[in-house]
């Protein structure tokens, strides 16, 4: 991670790369400061790196050819977020679509993938974490992972979602117990 | 984004077991791979920014046609159906006398005029006539139905059968006559040779019809 000092300010970057002088120099800032957030965003979605690192190559295409346009209504990191979300989901539709598996199906494809990294230990409490995690629908981890990883605010994730405050909660709460629920089960 | 114990504090409020756990991501990442990202990205980039091929391939033509080739091609396509057009008439197997068809127009003309001078074209209406067949073809059929059906209801009224009554309405004289005329002896014998009537009973019958018996025997 960049020095906080480092950091550029999402205005200035937004800024700078309307200027076609400053185009390529700001978006080179503005994908070290994200990609590690970004990155971790999507391998907590999809656990291998390859696919990760297929997905997160399109979400930075996408903002090379959409962030002249973006009209900071937004903050921008939610608005990256919410390309890397889409893209993510998008990717696992595609993925669902191409294996011919059902919604049930879902967790057993990413828990196969889970055992097979690098370093996996089924004895270790995050490597258990990361296997409830799994085990919730698709929306849902998006929601848990924002929080409990990312310590999103409701209020952005409501924008970043399109959706309530409200709903958020419920969710993240849902998510929990499910993942509490199953870190017990597999005691 | 607040990297305080927000979300501690809360799982903590939530009783979740969670709050206790470190939440270390365990997976592995390529080494260096983060450093080497942004060249990688820029590299797609490039990539996506190159036009596609196609649009840039030059579109000339390298193919030479000879000089003046679609100038005339209209004319030899003309000519060569022309031919083609006459070699087919010259193969037809039929003969035509000669200087046939240099007459035929104006043959044709005295024949149509002289038909004219023979009989006057007559102009029939078309409707009118019809009309006239259509209420003949009517009554026509109106007849047939209303004969066929009181044909039937007398047929049915009748207790004999149709041949039954025509053979009853023959004279006896005119059946005598015909039987002298048209059997002759080899059909009686065989008549009489084929059936269990005794000769008593054909002599009685012979006698009572008035035929003589003695051209019998």
């Amino acid at each position: 991670m960049p020095d906080a000092l480092d950091v550029p300010d999402d205005n200035l970057l937004v800024a700078s790369f309307k200027d076609e002088k400053l185009k390529e120099a700001s978006f080179t800032k503005l994908v070290r400061k994200y990609q590690e957030r970004l990155y971790w965003h999507v391998r907590r979605m999809v656990v291998e790196h390859e696919d990760t690192n297929d997905i997160l190559q399109n979400v930075f295409i996408k903002v090379w050819k959409n962030l002249a346009d973006f009209r900071q209504e937004s903050n921008l990191y939610t608005w990256l977020y919410r390309i890397a979300t889409n893209e993510t989901l998008t990717w696992i539709e595609q993925q669902k679509r191409r294996t011919s598996v059902s919604l049930s199906d879902n967790e057993d494809i990413f828990s196969e993938k889970l055992l097979a990294q690098k370093g996996y230990d089924p004895n270790k409490i995050e490597w258990k974490l990361q296997q409830a995690i799994q085990s919730l629908p698709d929306k849902q981890k998006v929601v848990f992972n924002l929080r409990y990883y990312d310590e999103m605010p409701y209020e952005e994730m409501a924008e970043m979602l399109s959706t309530s405050v409200g709903a958020l909660k419920a969710s993240y709460h849902h998510a929990v117990k499910k993942v509490e629920g199953f870190l017990k089960g597999s005691d | 984004m607040n990297k305080g114990n927000d979300i501690l504090q809360e799982l903590q409020s939530m009783n979740s077991i969670l709050a206790d756990i470190p939440r270390i991501m365990p997976y592995a990442v390529p080494d260096d791979y983060f450093n080497r990202f942004i060249t990688s990205i820029h590299e797609q980039i490039q990539i996506e920014q190159t036009p596609d091929p196609v649009t840039v391939w030059s579109k000339i033509n390298p193919y030479i046609a000879p000089d003046g080739y679609f100038e005339n091609f209209a004319d030899k396509i003309a000519d060569n159906v022309l031919t083609t057009s006459v070699s087919i008439a010259h193969n037809d197997p039929y003969e035509v006398p000669d200087g046939y068809f240099d007459t035929l127009p104006a043959r044709s003309l005295t024949a149509a005029k002289d038909a004219d001078k023979q009989q006057p074209t007559r102009i029939i209406s078309l409707r009118r006539n019809m009309w006239k067949q259509v209420r003949w073809a009517a009554a026509a059929v109106l007849l047939i139905g209303l004969g066929v059906g009181s044909y039937e209801i007398v047929e049915i009224s009748q207790p004999h059968h149709k041949a039954e009554r025509m053979l009853a309405s023959i004279p006896d004289k005119d059946i005598s006559e015909y039987i002298q005329q048209n059997i002759d002896d080899f059909d009686l014998d065989m008549i009489v040779s084929n059936t269990n009537i005794s000769d008593e009973d054909i002599a009685q019958y012979l006698n009572e019809t008035g035929v003589d018996t003695s051209k019998v025997y």
